[in-house]
């Protein structure tokens, strides 16, 4: 039997909505349509709660006719409608649950609230073909490493206080990058030009790290080498790159060891990174294992990753009542009960 | 390569050997570089973790916890020579538990755990800030049962309570993450850790923002 | 006396060890050592500060391996060894504690390289004293002395427990 879900997500400033099919016979994930449309803000700016939920508001629906017509379905094929419960920014998040509410009522479909975290491992899952990895998860919003045990994805290392990806943006911000496509790939364009490696704090404690002093730090310096042209925008893109994302391997690499996997696979925006990916590939590659990564379609927020994981929870029975189908802003990881794997 | 030693674990950033030295047995810790590491920064932070190991053991060891003895220290190789501890980590004993019926599972979680804490609250006095505390870094020497804990290669000394809540809540989430079935333990060892370490009302207090931070963090930066 | 060599500088020749009871010309050593006497290519310790034999073979160790790596602090590897009992990085306070005075009537003879044959007849000439067996010198050892040195507490009496903050302070003794 086929099973058809789509999925809304609108968590941070990219609106997604996505449709896919699930083949029980056969196994097969297909992938129907994968429509997004992103609220890019100026440089130096950041994009804030209330502009980012107009945007949602605003495009929601040519994304959805858009979505709908690439699948090439019919509403009655849809079985469930999976909209992104949490985490995320609270109005944004609200515009387009509301939008999954009212098509749930239009087309008298059953809802799935989904965790975008689950999300984006499920999806990274799925596409990579990864069994059961360490997952780094790397985002605007959050930084976690985590690996499944017992129904639950556990989070064994997580940033103290930002995540990596609001790191780079905000630094970006600092050096007036533009955000078009992302903060973070501007950087990484600029880094590939760094040449003087500048030290940097560096916070590991354990598996669990720590980015806000890196920030203010290379904020100060920032401010004080810059214009005297002690270094260079790129060299602190680089420097700034190098340093936090050793981090990220090395918390990585200890969470491996500690349960024994040999299997990575990074998730998120900040994912897309090939610095990123190679470094971790180096660690990894030394260990006999393998790194499993996704490019921009599925690394970044998109709406086939809520419908996949949510349609993964439905076939095991589960929906989410209209009275409970409101948002929330801190969701974790390990709050879900996964249902659907051994 | 270390010499007449035997290679017992490939960690993630070092070779941990057994090997004779000057009459005793040692284990050895050897680090080794990462090549995704920028050079300048591999070398820092190896030479920073093998002083900081080294001193770390020994500000223990004077202030009566348990640790590796450290015997000698080889900055031009990264690395450490210390006392070999014949033992079993806390991680496998609680793994093994599965064999032994309830009553004596209890019995001996609960003296785990108030060794536990007394060993925490000793290394918090001497403000030691361990860095990795998971239950693969603690061990029952075989000949006393003492508590010894050992991998000090992210450890580092301050006095604030910030630092020693995130000590506890590393360890918390490795109870959480690696003995879901053991979840329970970490109560009675904050329990005695409370007790036996005087200045530890902040550390507490601390511990619990540590703990909402991690839950409560919000996407929006 | 013992002759061995050290498992991690086996090229450094050699290490002999031997212990000196009833010295009567400590004075005329110490005198020939200030004056950097090059007959003297010996470390000559006071035997009360030493615990036990463990205790020494460390302070070899680290005196050889850091005369390898050119990084000796004082002018050869026998004051090496001498300054590396101490756990301090004064180099006039440790010599003078670990080292021998004018009254000295117990040392412990480290020689690194040569062989041993001809070591131990060129002790037998210099020093004044009987050669003893070195199951001995802990005997020798004066512990309220050696506790205050190693600044350890009073309530560490365990002398395994004292041995491990010996060695543990000379480990770190150069580590910054």
């Amino acid at each position: 039997m086929r099973h058809i879900a789509i999925g809304l997500e609108g968590s941070a400033n990219k609106l997604g909505i996505g449709i896919v099919a699930h083949d029980d016979v056969t196994g097969k994930v297909e992938i129907l349509s994968n429509i997004r449309h992103t609220h890019i803000t100026p440089p130096g700016t950041g994009f804030l709660p209330r502009d980012t939920a107009a945007h949602h508001r605003e495009h929601v629906l040519p994304v959805l006719e858009n979505a709908l017509r690439e699948a090439r379905i019919t509403i009655k094929d849809i079985n469930v409608i999976c909209f992104t419960k949490g985490p995320g920014m609270g109005a944004p998040l609200a515009s387009v649950a509301i939008v999954a509410r009212t098509l749930s009522l239009l087309w008298d479909k059953p809802l799935v609230g989904v965790n975008h975290c689950i999300g984006h491992i499920e999806m990274g899952r799925e596409i990579t073909g990864a069994e059961n990895p360490v997952v780094l998860y790397v985002s605007g919003g959050n930084t976690q490493v985590i690996a499944y045990a017992e129904k639950r994805y556990r989070i064994f290392g997580e940033t103290l206080d930002i995540a990596v990806g609001n790191c780079l943006d905000r630094f970006a911000r600092v050096l007036n990058l533009s955000n078009d496509p992302s903060p973070g790939y501007n950087i990484e364009q600029a880094a590939k030009s760094g040449k003087t490696f500048i030290e940097l704090p560096y916070t590991v404690k354990g598996m669990d790290v720590s980015f806000s002093g890196i920030l203010s730090y290379i904020e100060m310096i920032a401010q004080d080498q810059l214009a005297s042209g002690e270094c260079t925008p790129e060299d602190l893109c680089f420097s700034l790159q190098e340093t936090i994302f050793a981090m990220l391997v090395e918390t990585t690499e200890r969470a491996m060891a500690h349960i024994g996997s040999k299997e990575v696979l990074i998730v998120g925006g900040v994912g897309c990174n090939l610095r990123l990916q190679e470094m971790m590939m180096q660690m990894v590659g030394q260990r006999g294992g393998k790194v499993f990564a996704t490019d921009e379609r599925f690394c970044i927020d998109n709406g086939i990753m809520i419908a996949h994981a949510g349609l993964l929870a439905f076939r095991t029975g589960f929906t989410t009542k209209l009275e409970e189908s409101f948002c929330t802003q801190r969701f974790r990881t390990d709050e879900v009960y996964v249902s659907w794997r051994d | 390569m270390i010499d007449n030693g035997v290679l017992i674990k490939q960690g993630a950033e070092a070779r941990i050997y057994i090997a004779p030295f000057l009459t005793r047995k040692a284990i050895v810790k050897e680090r080794f570089s990462k090549s995704y590491r920028h050079p300048i920064l591999d070398k820092k932070l190896t030479a920073r973790r093998v002083t900081q190991e080294a001193r770390c053991l020994y500000k223990c060891r004077r202030s009566g916890l348990d640790t590796p003895v450290v015997y000698f220290v080889d900055t031009e190789n990264s690395t450490i020579y210390m006392e070999y501890v014949e033992g079993k980590t806390v991680k496998d004993i609680l793994q093994e538990q599965s064999d032994d019926d309830e009553e004596t599972s209890r019995l001996k979680n609960e003296e785990i755990a108030n060794n536990i804490g007394i060993a925490l609250a000793n290394m918090h006095a001497a403000d030691v800030i361990h860095g990795d505390l998971t239950t693969s870094n603690l061990l029952c020497r075989d000949l006393t049962g003492s508590l010894v804990v050992i991998d000090f290669g992210l450890s580092y000394v301050s006095i604030l309570p910030e630092d020693k809540a995130v000590d506890l809540y590393v360890l918390e989430r490795t109870f959480t993450s690696t003995h879901p079935n053991s979840e329970t333990m970490f109560a009675p060892i904050l329990e005695i850790y409370t007790k036996k370490y005087k200045d530890s009302g902040p550390v507490i207090s601390k511990l619990e923002e540590v703990r909402l931070r991690g839950r409560k963090r919000s996407m929006v930066g | 006396m013992q002759s061995f060599s050290l498992e991690l500088y086996p090229l450094s020749g050699q290490i002999h060890i031997a212990l000196y009871t009833n010295v009567k010309n400590s004075a005329d050593l110490k005198k020939r050592l200030l004056s950097h006497d090059q007959e003297l290519k010996y470390a000559f310790i006071d035997a009360k500060v030493v615990l036990d034999k463990f205790q020494l073979l460390v302070a070899v160790n680290n005196a050889v391996h850091y005369e390898m790596y050119s990084k000796l602090k004082t002018h050869n590897v026998h004051s090496e060894i001498v300054y590396n009992l101490s756990p301090t990085t004064n180099i006039s306070e440790s010599l003078r504690r670990f080292g021998i005075s004018d009254s000295t009537s117990e040392i412990i003879v480290v020689k690194v390289g040569g062989n041993n044959v001809e070591v131990k007849s060129h002790l037998n000439t210099l020093i004044d004293g009987e050669e003893s067996s070195l199951d001995v010198f802990s005997r020798f050892a004066d512990r309220s002395c050696i506790k205050k040195y190693y600044k350890i507490s009073n309530n560490i009496n365990d002398h395994e427990e004292i041995l491990n903050i010996i060695i543990g302070s000379l480990a770190i003794k150069n580590v910054n």
